[in-house]
């Protein structure tokens, strides 16, 4: 019987994946970069192919990748948002200019054809917006000069992400009948438009959202982020970028209770979607990348580090507060997943996968170790009140 | 003596607010959205770090904000009695002159030994103002003092 079939690979999977977030969670990691290692050894020419779960499995990963996106979104107030962007401008715009520069030029030092290069230059930009703020939040540096800063340019990030996004997926899907400059114009445009409705109606729709019943607003949430992310993929401005702007719409109490209520939703969902990205690599094609993909982490890291670093300098925070901060800044996660996901599945080149995920793994393992040294243990405070 | 608090946004947690102390730490405390409140000191080897020092939850919260500011004013209240003096309570109406000034400003307590100890405004108390609450006219002020210093502020906040 295939359908039981069906569900016992799906539920062999599932399990799986419990047992690396377990890992995770004792090795004091984010559980993505482990997800991402599961899918590598559940793929094609990994240790062992799944076979019948994997339709299941894409679509698990669509709806995750809207879920991460609208779960962001909810996580920041429409006016957290503008402060973000308008205090970090100047850095946010060095970050944007360094890191997707780096990304398109070795793209096309790496010969992955336009596609591959600008796709690539969204996968080397944003930091990690979920790795980051856990390990602010475990490593109690919450209460830090120089977090609040740290935080805001993951704001802007997450922002500018919004607005280039629809241009990437632009891009890789090509003209159809437009010229793309007019297709360009129309999706910053729609974004830009949703964007403001979202910051200014978003009292207003969550108004109407809002219930105090949780199965109904569980629901609500999630359909509404559905439909508004199908239209904008509709529309060729992708699905996350619609997801995202629902999730900064809902607001007030609304806020409140879907974070609590979509949470657990977010994490079954980009669980699979982490794990089916990598699902579709070939463990085999790895070594091949290892080297462009560390130097790229390389180079991409200081790119990171030191902006971040004078920017705060500037602001008088101390060496140790600037290290610290620079150090956040690095892990590439989410974002860099479903930026290597639409290119890939535009048919960017075939070294594109292996290469964002190699990538992707090198920063999200190696940051955290990085950041537990810079908190020597004399100074690190308790992760635990104490019992 | 009036401490200047920094207030920064957490963009997805909450906000931070810190002051310097007297001994030239960071305090600072980190109200989460969830209404748990994070106190913590900062280092000396490292002034932009703070350890946690205090995880409060939302009662826990309230609780110690309401021990700290009614001791507050009972400490303001035994200071004028010990004046010897009879001490008096009175309303009085916040003229122009004290408009956009903050209780800190106008000296009230250096000036005239007198302590503001609510503001009603617009029938809403605030109880036990600090020196950075912001008056506006026709705020309705309760003066506790000796009668000289309740006349005094009366000129003051009038005048």
């Amino acid at each position: 019987m295939e359908g039981s079939s069906v569900l016992l690979e799906v539920g062999l999977v599932i399990l799986l994946l419990s047992f690396v977030a377990r890992l995770a969670g004792q090795l004091g990691i984010s559980a993505m970069p482990l997800y991402v290692l599961a899918g590598l050894a559940l793929g094609e020419g990994g240790i062992f192919p799944v076979a019948t779960a994997t339709e299941f499995l894409e679509i698990g990963a669509e709806i995750g990748v809207v879920l991460l996106l609208l779960m962001l979104g909810v996580e920041y107030r429409a006016d957290e948002l503008v402060d973000g962007l308008r205090r970090t401008a100047p850095l946010a715009t060095a970050d944007v200019v360094l890191n997707v520069g780096i990304g398109v030029a070795a793209g096309f030092i790496l010969d992955l054809g336009w596609v591959g290069a600008v796709t690539l230059g969204g996968v080397t930009y944003a930091s990690s917006s979920g790795i980051v703020a856990k390990a602010v939040d475990e490593l109690g540096w919450l209460a830090n000069r120089e977090t609040p800063w740290v935080l805001s340019l993951l704001v802007a990030e997450d922002l500018v992400m919004a607005i280039l996004l629809p241009l990437l997926a632009v891009v890789l899907v090509g003209s159809i009948g437009f010229s793309v400059v007019t297709q360009l114009v129309v999706a910053v445009g729609v974004t830009v438009i949703v964007l403001t409705i979202a910051v200014l109606g978003g009292e207003r729709i969550s108004r109407w959202l809002y219930t105090d019943h949780t199965e109904a607003m569980l629901l609500g949430a999630l359909g509404l982020g559905l439909v508004v992310a199908g239209f904008a993929e509709q529309l060729q401005i992708s699905a996350a970028v619609g997801a995202f702007l629902v999730g900064i719409a809902i607001s007030g109490p609304a806020q409140e209770l879907s974070r609590n209520l979509l949470r657990p939703l977010r994490d079954l969902f980009a669980a699979l979607f982490f794990t089916f990205f990598s699902l579709t690599i070939d463990p085999r094609d790895i070594p091949a990348v290892l080297v462009p993909a560390l130097l790229l982490a390389l180079v991409t890291g200081a790119t990171k580090y030191w902006p971040v670093s004078l920017g705060l300098k500037r602001l008088g925070i101390g060496e140790r507060g600037r290290r610290r901060a620079g150090l956040l800044m690095l892990p590439r996660g989410e974002f860099s997943i479903v930026v290597a996901e639409l290119g890939v599945a535009s048919g960017a080149h075939h070294r594109l996968g292996p290469l964002a995920a190699t990538y992707v793994l090198i920063l999200s393992i190696a940051a955290p170790v990085l950041l537990r040294l810079a908190s020597p243990s004399r100074l690190r405070p308790r992760l635990l009140p104490m019992p | 003596m009036v401490r200047e608090v920094e207030e920064t946004v957490l963009p997805g947690v909450g906000l931070q607010f810190s002051f310097v102390t007297s001994d030239g730490k960071r305090l600072c405390v980190v109200a989460r959205r969830s209404g748990r409140h994070q106190v913590s000191l900062s280092h000396p080897d490292d002034p932009d770090a703070n350890y946690e020092v205090l995880d409060l939850d939302e009662s826990d919260a309230r609780q110690l904000a309401e021990l700290l500011g009614g001791s507050q004013v009972i400490r303001d209240l035994e200071a004028v009695q010990q004046l010897g003096h009879e001490v008096t309570i009175e309303w009085i109406v916040a003229g122009a002159a004290a408009d956009g000034q903050t209780l800190g400003d106008l000296h009230v307590r250096g000036e005239t030994g007198a302590t503001i100890v609510a503001i009603l405004r617009d029938n809403q108390p605030i109880v036990n103002p600090g020196p950075e609450t912001p008056l506006q006219e026709g705020d309705q002020l309760a003066v506790l003092g000796t009668p000289a210093g309740v006349e005094q502020a009366t000129a003051l906040f009038s005048g």
